[in-house]
């Protein structure tokens, strides 16, 4: 009894730890945490996603323009690649293709991948500003699944996480189902 | 466990001998067991592979319309897992129809067997296998799949699509370029951008409205509906879906592409999420002999839809017996966003049925025209039948009208349709015309219907108005045509054109008095407006008021020289006159314009009548019995009596 409850908060206590990777690069092949503190940084947005994942990149316009909103808020905003073929020179050139002027770095060893339970791109990690996982799951509810998409979401999840996090409040939805290119066999 | 690892452990301090034989026994047993091992194992290079190559690579390659490659180990590999779960729920490969139904040309299905053995593959760990156990990858085939085309044109200048979040339709004229009537035996069309360009729906129009359509809007194409004129030639479906080549039909069966016309494409891309050029290129195959044999397309359906805001579960039905035999070519549903389930089924005169359509998810997305591998024999009295159910409540996450609204039969996407077409041969020429008739004036009944749908929903659109009046007419409802000329003059404040209308409507019902007033009335607002002169004339001389005809009929030739009907009408007032003479020559006036047929047989045959009631030049006239024309006797002056038919 005593060693569940503790075992649970172990785990309650695992969740609230910030997450600090170690092996994550930049697109010029640096280490990088593109959630480490900052000063003016209230919180993070991390995009896991790949160049070829189609549901991923027909988000574009949707994720550019939060990006648009949200940055003068303080809030920062991350491409995150976790397939080891997007290499820095796919990634740039995918990156003016697409109008994306956001930071772009590579998990190639799906560290960030593990580390935020990531499971599909494009999948949305928001982190407050210590780095701690307050929302993971999809940018809005357009898609239901494979094939099977609303003409207008009726539930722009990611945003109201967002919006819920800069207020103050605790994030009213801090977990839904996203859907997309799974990344279950990159992870082994 | 290798046989190796079995035989150097356990062993007992036995003779050497023993040793030796029991690590050798050990060796054996274990050679055994890693062949049957390796006979169980799935791999990919013997295994997935084919199935990969055979049923996902035709899209999933380099420069195909899938967004990723799938032809080597690596690249399933990395979606193993995907692959597994869009397997099992039939969503790749996107083959739509129950595997009931029979095969397709082009279709490469999955079977229950190969989709349990990906599934074993990947539970297994997804070994590679053998480099020598792998097939080798199916040809790429650029270029032109079905040769060299005779004649290819392309989208100039190219559409440029924006990244929007969704789907996009839009629909381009381009010019063909024939100087003189060709028969064409099929085309191929390539996307330009095969990522972008989830499908084409093609058409061909002489009229030249979808070229002022496109015209009219600044960007290449133009959003909308495709015009009435725009049709599918000669009963041959054309369009085009990915890695679908609708294979070349034979010579006998080439459609005739008449010169003037265009090719109609609607094309529906699918954003990328970044700017995208668009410019699909279409080869065009020919035939140098005329076709023996066209199809007959029959289309099942029904344009009276109308369903209620919420309603789960809308049926719609539609039949149609067939009067002669022949036999099935090709099937293509059509539906739009709420539609569930599509079926059709043919029942033979034994009683015997068959389905031959049946899809349980309708996707607009994945539109199709389904050609049988071997052609179905229908004989006469076989009944096709089809049955659509539509689903409109909230919960139809494919609603495009959230909430739910009454949804009425039309054209756009928020609007329902439900038809079922199919491609049929008729085996006797000569009954083929019959048939075609009795389909068109069914075809015509539901079009009407479906105009009376429209015109529910959009009862001030006076364009409907007019077009729905002249279905009436050539299904031979004037009075129905009246009505709707009438409310087009009250919603466009009258018209020259509108009344021109409405006056021919009357006319054609039989209300002479009124049909006089529509026609000046017209003529008020349009003083020079030839063809209601021309009309206007023909109804006076009908109420036998001469003069007066004869004043607009002189009218409409000097606004238009080239009006044929105009001349008739005024060699038809002529021998209301007595003036056969007058009439004569006006009637050859006519046939100098080389008027089209119907017209120009009717002003011969007037013509050949007012000759025979012309004064003869000379000599006494008989007459015929046979009518063959007036022979003169010329008098005893002569030395011969011959007999002189003078000619026509």
């Amino acid at each position: 009894m005593v060693r569940l409850a503790v075992a649970a908060l172990g785990v309650a206590l695992a969740a609230q730890a910030p997450i600090t990777p170690r092996h994550v690069l930049g697109l010029d092949g640096r280490a990088t945490n593109p959630l480490a503190p900052a000063p003016g940084i209230a919180a993070t947005v991390l995009i896991f996603t790949t160049t070829d994942c189609p549901i991923a990149n027909r988000y574009a316009p949707e994720i550019r323009r939060l990006a648009d909103v949200y940055e003068s808020r303080g809030v920062r905003f991350a491409l995150v690649f976790p397939v080891r073929g997007d290499t820095s020179e796919i990634i740039r050139a995918h990156l003016q293709k697409f109008g994306y002027a956001l930071t772009a770095v590579r998990d190639t060893s799906q560290e960030l991948v593990r580390l935020t339970g990531a499971e599909v791109t494009p999948e949305a990690v928001l982190t407050d500003a210590r780095g701690r996982l307050v929302y993971r799951g999809r940018i809005d509810d357009r898609y239901v699944d494979f094939g099977l998409d609303r003409r207008e979401p009726t539930s722009r999840d990611l945003e109201r996480a967002i919006q819920d996090l800069l207020a103050g409040r605790p994030v009213a939805i801090p977990r839904t189902q996203a859907v997309g290119c799974m990344l279950a066999d990159l992870v082994k | 466990m290798t046989a190796a690892g079995a035989g150097g452990t356990g062993a007992g301090v036995e003779g050497r001998g023993v040793l030796r034989l029991r690590a050798s026994a050990l060796v054996l047993l274990g050679a055994l067991s890693a062949a049957s091992a390796r006979a169980q194992e799935v791999t990919f290079t013997r295994d997935i592979a084919p199935i990969v190559f055979a049923s996902c690579v035709p899209c999933h390659r380099a420069g195909g319309p899938a967004p990723f490659p799938l032809t080597s180990y690596q690249e399933v590999r990395r979606r193993a897992q995907q692959i597994v779960r869009v397997t099992r729920s039939r969503f790749m490969p996107p083959w739509k129809v129950e595997p009931e139904v029979g095969r397709f040309i082009g279709q490469h299905p999955l079977t229950e067997d190969q989709v349990a053995q990906i599934d074993r593959w990947v539970q297994a760990g997804a070994p590679e296998g053998h480099a020598r156990d792998l097939p080798p990858l199916p040809a790429d085939t650029g270029g032109w799949l079905l040769g060299k085309p005779d004649l290819v044109v392309a989208l100039d200048p190219a559409y440029t699509l924006a990244p929007l979040p969704t789907d996009e339709f839009r629909i381009f004229a381009i010019p063909l370029p024939v100087t003189a009537r060709t028969y064409v035996r099929g085309i191929e069309f390539h996307p330009g951008n095969p990522r972008v360009v989830h499908h084409a729906n093609i058409r061909i129009d002489r009229t030249g409205e979808a070229r002022r359509r496109d015209a009219a809007d600044p960007r290449p194409g133009y959003e909308g509906l495709m015009p009435r004129s725009a049709v599918y030639p000669d009963g041959h479906f054309l369009g085009w879906t990915p890695g679908q080549i609708a294979p070349l039909v034979p010579p006998d069966l080439a459609w005739a592409l008449e010169p003037g016309s265009d090719l109609v494409v609607q094309l529906h891309m699918q954003p990328s999420g970044a700017v995208e050029i668009v410019r699909p290129e279409i080869g065009l195959y020919f035939s140098r002999v005329p076709p023996v044999r066209t199809p007959t397309i029959l289309r099942l359906g029904s344009q009276g839809i109308d369903i209620a805001p919420g309603d789960p579960h809308y049926v719609i039905r539609d039949a149609y017996t067939l009067p002669a035999d022949a036999e099935l070519l090709a099937i293509q549903p059509h539906a739009h966003y709420r539609a569930k389930q599509i079926l059709g089924t043919a029942t033979f005169p034994d009683g015997r049925s068959r389905v031959v359509m049946h899809i349980k998810d309708w996707d607009f997305r994945w539109q199709h025209v389904y050609r049988l591998e071997e052609p179905l024999a229908l004989p006469k009295g076989t009944r096709l039948a089809m049955e659509y159910t539509y689903d409109n409540s909230a919960d139809n996450v494919r609603n495009p009208v959230v909430p739910p609204a009454r949804v009425y039969w039309g054209q756009r996407s928020k609007d329902e349709m439900g038809d079922l077409w199919f491609q049929l041969l008729v085996k006797d020429e000569r009954t083929r015309d019959l048939v075609e008739a009795d389909i068109q004036r069914k075809m015509t009944a539901e079009d009407i219907i479906g105009y009376e749908t429209m015109l529910k929903a959009n009862p001030d659109d006076h364009e409907l108005h007019d077009d729905v009046a002249l279905l009436y007419l050539s299904a031979g409802r004037p009075a129905d045509a009246v009505r709707h000329f009438r409310a087009s003059v009250a919603l466009t404040g009258g018209t020259a054109t509108a009344h021109f209308n409405l006056g021919t409507a009357l006319t054609l019902a039989g209300d002479l008095d009124a049909a006089v007033a529509a026609f000046r009335e017209a003529l008020a607002r349009q003083p020079a407006y030839s063809k209601a002169h021309t009309n206007l004339g023909r109804v006076l001389l009908a109420q036998g008021r001469i003069a007066e005809a004869v004043s607009h009929l002189e009218s409409a030739i000097r606004f238009d020289p080239g009006n044929a009907q105009a001349y008739f009408g005024l060699s038809e007032a002529y021998a209301e006159l007595g003036d056969y003479e007058k009439a004569v020559e006006m009637a050859d006036r006519a046939l100098d314009l080389q008027p089209p047929e119907p017209l120009a047989s009717q002003i011969r045959e007037r013509r050949a009548l007012y000759r025979q009631r012309r004064r003869p030049p000379d000599g006494e006239i008989s007459y015929r019995a046979d009518g063959a024309g007036p022979t003169i006797a010329l008098r005893a002056a002569s030395s011969s009596s011959a007999v002189i038919r003078p000619g026509l």
